[in-house]
């Protein structure tokens, strides 16, 4: 397999680790809080998430694109995100992210960890810009899509028939976790926060400061009766499905392309004056430029 | 008024506009003057509104706005504790077990108790229609243009990706046409190995031509920044998405120390940015024809604002107004300040620059011209 | 498929309204109840003004807010809590407290019950959640900056017992935790006030908005006096005798009759003196709060010009969106 498209450093990576455990805390933040006092602002913190976690997907994107992302990088990303834009109006009913999925599932597989978490955050900002749904729920989903877009990345060396069952069977997973994570941010704003009344019953509603197996408890109550357990289910069926008929031309398309972009080696610029003894690894070309 | 040349206005204008207009909606439970405020803000998407594609959303938001309300009716009626004077029906009560986390469904169903659903509900349809509306009157592509340099490139490959989705999308339709007059095979598996495949290779191989000319143009070239410099980047973003990190979660622990929260969380975003800006010397860029911020983005500006500080003076000055009560039953009113919220919410439909319109004939651009 | 079932049951509703008569019970009165049945129901207004009052509430209620209601007294949950009370004729008024989410720890209506014959205690369960025995008695009071330990009970003792009859205890588990106030005055007749002078009772839950605290113990440091005197009792609590005690004055610019304009900034003294004391009343005129607790202070609500304007205005924006769009599709 030719080189990795987007290779960030080992700096990058650590930025993505500390982001990533950020904007987690960020997501399931009703588990997490307890007021000391008073549960007036139980409810406040995510607005300041909604600022906060656009900043921090910033940041990891800086980091992971300082290294160097070369113009076929750029492009190749560019058009899938494309894709998938133009893909997300097709999926019926729900925001139509399903058929993002697979895509970003799929490339992220091919193209690397990197270019998938990258992949994640363009395709869903620009989806957004194309459909107009930009709104405080779009950081949450940039970076949740871009996590699927890692994990594909990330999954172990298969090959042929286990290849397409072990990518159907992440699409299945990711599917759910991302139902998952933005049902419970949103948790709170759909039903209302269940403030004090001892003895009352809270429902559905989320309880701030009670233990967390309590409110995951009846946050799945909450799915369930919501029929959003509903919809991630349907989104994980209709990964499952797209990637079991779809998955084998999609992904010989993607691996085509992949050699033919040829990633690595990458040209490094250098002066004419530096020692050129600098042998040029089978990774880099270097070119000396006469003027500067 | 004189004719004025269209033009389309900073996105920036329209989003701060529709943020005061949330801020006021935030204000009030008042059904009626929520409305008249999503009537204002609907009035000037109708009469500011592009015809881009991006533009034509607006029922969409409509619709998902009816269904959150619908949402919380139907979640008070079902699972809400009723005490009201007036009853309008019971429902068969039911005790889940304590698997299902002990839920009570049913019970009485009290108009008070509806209502107050309808209340909440519209406050936050309105607030979702505020979204809405920004997302129709600006355009997308020109927020791209402040993208910090940082994540510029990127900025680029959405730049890409928004120019390159509807042509996808049209060479998709096109295909789907040709194989139609062929009477290709039809049916899902025909449209993958005859549809998406084929346009899925284009864009691959049109990537590839396009690196090259986005290459001979100099795009993805950097300056290399030196070791220090990209040291000191590194450091800063890492210290500041650990602070962010550190300052979330002790703000929503109410057991950690008070200096743990607020401030960290303060101090990481301020060396995240620093960290961003740094790490940004390293891309050179111009922006090309950037937007102006003139005259009419201010007037657009402010009427948000204005709305929001009139509806500031309406709390205090009669806050029972803007905060009907359910208990006994009272009809709400509009009050004179919250009217005059929403008439300055709709001042942008005259205060903002026209927007083109494409005649489809002589006549209608005459039509146009005069309206 | 929702959407037209609002429809029709808002429509319905809104018909109903117009003919709708007030829900009110049928003959509470003022004062507690004379027999075992009604609940006396005590509203003390503390900081906001107004002073204690008492109405009895006929008849077996079906809860604490159904005591409320029985009693005629104008009651107004939070937008998103239901089962909470926030304004109580109208106080806190909108512009302290926009009842929109349950009011913070530090402004509150706090729920209190006692057994007749018997002393307050801090509920455990919120008014909706609890049956109040026949006869007992079931007191508001605003808590106005006061930490959890040391809530101000409703500053009217819980009437006698009715000759003749056993007080219905409270059941197990409804009182929160420790003492309760050690009232002295007793079979006082209705009419006298006395200030309970309570030890301080750690308060639990149930109307607490927030989180459920838990209970500190108990135990108090010494009676002492709360702040909390009808600003009609004349200055009370005075400790005698011993030194160092401090009197808090709750002050009244008038001693009879309370009235609910001002709102009496509070001398939160509490003072740790061995002696109880128990204010000896020395007023023994019934200053009772004259607030007619059947008004909301929200004025008349009809179906007046202002709505209709509003929903004119509404209408007419909407109209004219609808046309200008339709005019711009006909153009395309």
């Amino acid at each position: 397999m030719s080189g990795r498209a987007l290779r960030p450093q080992a700096r990058a990576w650590l930025v993505l680790a500390v982001g990533s455990l950020g904007g987690l805390v960020m997501f399931l933040w009703p588990l997490f809080v307890s007021p000391p006092d008073g549960s007036a602002h139980a409810t406040d913190s995510p607005f300041v998430f909604v600022l906060i976690l656009p900043l921090v997907i910033g940041v990891i994107l800086a980091d992971m694109s300082s290294g160097s992302i070369d113009v076929k990088a750029i492009a190749m990303l560019g058009l899938l995100a494309g894709v998938g834009a133009a893909l997300r109006p097709l999926g019926a009913g729900t925001a139509g992210l399903e058929t993002v999925f697979f895509m970003l599932i799929l490339a992220g597989r091919v193209y690397g960890p990197g270019f998938g978490f990258a992949l994640g955050s363009t395709t869903l900002f620009a989806s957004s810009l194309i459909t107009g749904g930009v709104g405080p729920w779009l950081p949450f989903q940039m970076l949740a899509a871009s996590w699927v877009g890692l994990g594909a990345g990330l999954l172990p060396r298969a090959r042929g028939r286990s290849e397409i069952a072990l990518l159907a069977a992440y699409g299945a997973f990711s599917a759910l976790a991302y139902g998952f994570l933005m049902n419970m941010w949103f948790w709170p704003f759909a039903i209302g926060t269940f403030d004090g009344v001892a003895g009352a019953d809270p429902g559905l509603q989320f309880v701030p400061g009670d233990a967390v197996l309590d409110n995951l408890h009846r946050f799945v109550m909450f799915t369930v009766a919501t029929s959003t357990l509903g919809w991630d289910l349907g989104r994980a069926i209709t990964n499952v499905v797209v990637i079991s008929f779809v998955g084998a031309p999609v992904l010989a398309t993607l691996r085509r392309a992949h050699r033919k972009a040829a990633f690595e080696p990458h040209v490094v610029f250098a002066p004419a004056d530096a020692p050129s003894a600098e042998a040029a690894t089978e990774a880099t070309v270097t070119v000396t430029s006469a003027t500067r | 008024m004189s004719e004025r040349l269209p033009r389309q206005l900073h996105p920036g204008a329209w989003w701060l506009w529709a943020i005061g207009i949330g801020a006021a909606a935030s204000r009030t439970t008042n059904p009626i003057t929520l409305l008249v405020l999503v009537a204002a803000v609907g009035c000037v998407v109708a009469f500011r509104r592009t015809d881009a594609p991006w533009a034509r959303g607006f029922s969409t938001y409509i619709k998902l706005a009816l269904l959150v309300i619908a949402i919380r009716v139907v979640f008070r009626v079902l699972f809400g504790s009723q005490h009201g004077t007036t009853i309008l029906f019971t429902l068969p009560e039911l005790q889940l077990p304590d698997a299902a986390a002990g839920v009570r469904i049913g019970g009485q169903v009290s108009l008070e108790g509806v209502l107050a659903a309808l209340y909440d509900g519209i406050r936050l349809a309105t607030l979702l229609l505020c979204i809405g509306a920004a997302n129709m009157l600006a355009n997308p592509k020109r927020l791209l243009k402040s993208l910090p340099p940082a994540v510029h490139e990127l900025g680029v490959a959405v730049t890409v990706a928004l120019t390159v989705a509807p042509q996808l999308i049209e060479s998709g339709q096109r295909i789907r046409r040709a194989r139609k007059l062929r009477n290709a095979g039809s049916g899902r598996r025909g449209f993958v190995r005859g549809v998406a495949i084929p346009v899925l290779e284009d864009a691959l191989d049109r990537s590839l031509v396009l690196a090259a000319a986005m290459d001979s143009r100099g795009y993805g070239r950097h300056d290399p920044q030196s070791r220090s410099s990209s040291f000191v980047t590194g450091a800063l973003l890492l210290g500041g998405v650990g602070g962010v990190c550190v300052g979330v979660y002790a703000m929503l622990d109410g057991t950690a120390p008070r200096a743990l929260g607020v401030p960290t969380l303060v101090v990481g975003c301020v060396v995240a940015v620093l960290g961003i800006r740094l790490g940004g010397r390293r891309v050179r860029r111009t922006v090309y024809r950037p937007d102006p911020w003139r005259g009419a983005e201010w007037a657009v500006s402010a009427c948000g604002v204005g709305a929001a500080a009139v509806m500031f003076v309406a709390s205090a000055v009669d806050p029972a107004n803007l905060y009907p009560s359910l208990q006994p039953l009272r009809w709400p009113e509009l009050g004179l300040l919250p009217a005059l919220a929403a008439a300055i919410a709709m001042l942008p439909a005259r205060l903002a620059p026209p927007v083109a319109v494409r005649p489809a004939s002589s006549v209608s651009r005459d039509v146009a011209v005069a309206a | 498929m929702i959407r037209p079932l609002v429809a029709v049951a808002v429509v319905a509703a809104s018909s109903s309204l117009l003919f709708a008569a007030p829900a009110t019970a049928d003959e509470w009165y003022d004062g507690p109840c004379t027999d075992n049945v009604g609940i006396t129901v005590v509203i003390d207004f503390q900081e906001l003004g107004g002073g204690v009052n008492v109405r009895c509430a006929p008849g077996p209620v079906t809860s604490g807010l159904d005591a409320l209601d029985k009693a005629g007294i104008a009651w107004e949950p939070p937008l998103r809590e239901p089962g909470f009370v926030c304004r109580i004729a109208g106080q806190p008024g909108p512009d302290r407290e926009a009842c929109g989410v349950t009011p913070p720890p530090s402004a509150y209506w706090g729920y209190w019950i006692a057994p007749r014959g018997g002393a307050w205690c801090y509920s455990n369960m919120g008014a909706g959640n609890r049956v109040p025995p026949p006869g007992s008695v079931e007191g508001w009071s605003f808590a106005l900056d006061k930490s959890s330990t040391r809530l101000p009970p409703p500053g009217f003792a819980p009437p006698a017992v009715t000759p003749g009859t056993t007080p219905n205890p409270l059941s197990p588990g409804e009182c929160s935790a420790s003492a309760s106030p050690t009232t002295t005055t007793s079979p006082a007749p209705p009419a006298t006030t006395t200030t309970a002078a309570p030890t301080t009772v750690a308060a639990t839950t149930t109307q607490a908005p927030g989180n459920p605290v838990p209970p500190a113990g108990g135990a108090a440091p010494g009676p002492t006096t709360t702040s909390t005197s009808p600003p009609g009792a004349s200055a009370t609590t005075t400790t005698t005798g011993v030194a160092g005690t401090t009197t808090t004055t709750t002050n009244a610019p008038t001693s009879t009759t309370s009235t609910s304009t001002t709102i009496p900034p509070v001398a939160t003294t509490t003072t740790t003196s061995p002696t109880s004391t128990t204010a000896p009343p020395s007023s023994s005129v019934a200053p009772l709060g004259t607030v007619d607790l059947g008004d909301d202070q929200r004025g008349e609500g009809g179906f007046g010009f202002a709505t209709a304007a509003g929903m004119a205005a509404a209408g007419a924006l909407a109209a004219t969106s609808f046309v200008v769009v339709r005019r711009r599709a006909r153009l395309e």
